[in-house]
């Protein structure tokens, strides 16, 4: 092979395949075209060093995108990363960690800390490959980003966000992280929640739910907290307050109350056992432990009621705002 | 300075670079004849810039090739099409506009600074 041939390979080989034969053709007639009629070796370095570097000539007859993500996408590129990366992230820990708590009973801290440290980080690399290949596709494809909306107009100036209240989006993230836990504590193993003790050196434990009622209204339960996890993504991707998001919120709220009066109005949901076992350890009547557990629960419930309540007031004084 | 210089000019001249090459196609020409052409008149394109710019304006409808295989060297020449010459018109027209209100700029600051 001389050096034309090998300098034109090196320039298409970085071309689409459909391309290839017609530009090194072109390129071909365009450099014996340079050369004089009697060449040398000489002739042709002088010639092609006036072309320069084949990749940059390749990239000046290439008009595809040679980017994976471009600025148009960027930035709802590294919006996504920011909110999801560190979610994912500390789920993966956490999920570790109950996983190996649940299945061994047993704790070694070191393992724990090591086994939960390489989770986080498998979990933010997987996160962080699945967007990025999304987001690679939707540049392909000329798919606009999913944060932007659609033209930008100086009215948007006045309903925007300059007049509602920025949500932190810590607190957004603990919220989602919380449900999860809960979640994976009250399907998988519910029975952990309960009263230890210690019976000739073996740990005992008397879960405190009724697992049979508890399980029938585990579909509110799920159903109450994915709504939580959503409610949490949306004023996290918005960022600011505003008046639909209040009323999500406020739905959110009425529906965790519902859940919260449908767990703990009868006093069914609770082991009759862990009654008995307060009894004897505190050598009060049952019926007086019962009768205090369900004071304990009306005022429970009437705390949740008012934090609730504030909570949904508050996102429509928040959007609001001036 | 010299490479901010040079970057500047060479951002300058990119603007008039589709206009020089389309000025020149009413008549066919092969790629390697535009380079000396314009190098004689001052108005010179790398051969690695221009190569390229053909046959994208070539995949734009701008411009319309023919193979010419008569020689020892086979040569594909370029010419304008009635597609290319109607933005070329228009390209034109822009162009005029263009630098005579950056003309008019120019002058003001001049005057200003007399």
């Amino acid at each position: 092979m001389n050096l034309i041939e090998i300098y034109i390979n090196q320039v298409i080989k970085n071309l689409p395949v459909a391309e290839r034969e017609e530009v090194k053709k072109d390129l071909n007639a365009d450099i014996l075209n340079m050369l004089p009629d009697d060449y040398t070796e000489n002739d042709i370095k002088k010639v092609l060093s006036q072309l320069g570097d084949p990749e940059i000539l390749a990239d000046e007859y290439r008009d595809a995108k040679r980017y994976l993500i471009g600025p148009k996408l960027y930035d709802g590129y590294l919006k996504l990363l920011r909110i999801v990366l560190p979610i994912v992230a500390v789920i993966g820990a956490v999920i570790f960690i109950l996983e190996s708590v649940f299945d061994s009973g047993s704790i070694n801290f070191v393992d724990l800390f090591a086994g939960s440290l390489a989770n986080l980080v498998n979990a933010a690399f997987t996160a962080f490959a699945a967007i990025t290949i999304i987001f690679a596709v939707f540049e392909r494809n000329n798919v606009a980003s999913p944060f932007k909306k659609k033209q930008w107009a100086v009215d948007d100036l006045k309903t925007s966000h300059i007049i509602a209240k920025p949500i932190s989006k810590g607190e957004g993230i603990v919220s989602i992280i919380f449900s999860i836990i809960f979640f994976m504590i009250l399907y998988f193993s519910p029975q952990l929640i309960g009263w230890y003790y210690t019976d000739n050196g073996i740990v005992m434990n008397i879960p405190l739910f009724n697992l049979d009622v508890l399980s029938r209204i585990m579909p509110l339960i799920i159903l109450s907290l994915l709504f939580a996890v959503i409610t949490s993504t949306l004023k996290i991707i918005s960022g600011y307050w505003n008046i639909k998001l209040a009323f999500v919120n406020f739905l959110n709220n009425m529906f965790s109350a519902i859940v919260w009066i449908m767990i703990f109005a009868n006093q069914n949901i609770f082991n009759a056992s862990i009654f008995e076992k307060l009894s004897s350890v505190l050598d009060i009547s049952i019926i007086r432990i019962t009768g205090l557990f369900g004071i304990g629960i009306k005022v429970l419930i009437a705390f949740i009621m008012i934090g609730l309540v504030a909570d949904s007031v508050s996102g429509f004084r928040k959007s609001v705002r001036k | 300075m010299d490479e901010l210089m040079s970057n500047l000019i060479s951002e300058l001249k990119r603007g008039t670079l589709i206009i020089n090459v389309l000025s020149q196609l009413k008549t066919p020409k092969y790629g390697y004849s535009l380079v000396e052409f314009f190098e004689k008149n001052g108005a010179s394109i790398e051969a690695n810039t221009l190569y390229p710019l053909l046959r994208r304006l070539e995949k734009q409808n701008i411009l319309q090739s023919s193979w010419n295989t008569d020689s020892a060297k086979p040569r594909k020449y370029y010419k304008i099409s009635a597609y290319g010459e109607e933005i070329y018109k228009k390209l034109c027209k822009e162009y005029f506009e263009i630098i005579n209100s950056t003309n008019n700029l120019i002058m003001e600051d001049n005057n200003e600074s007399d």
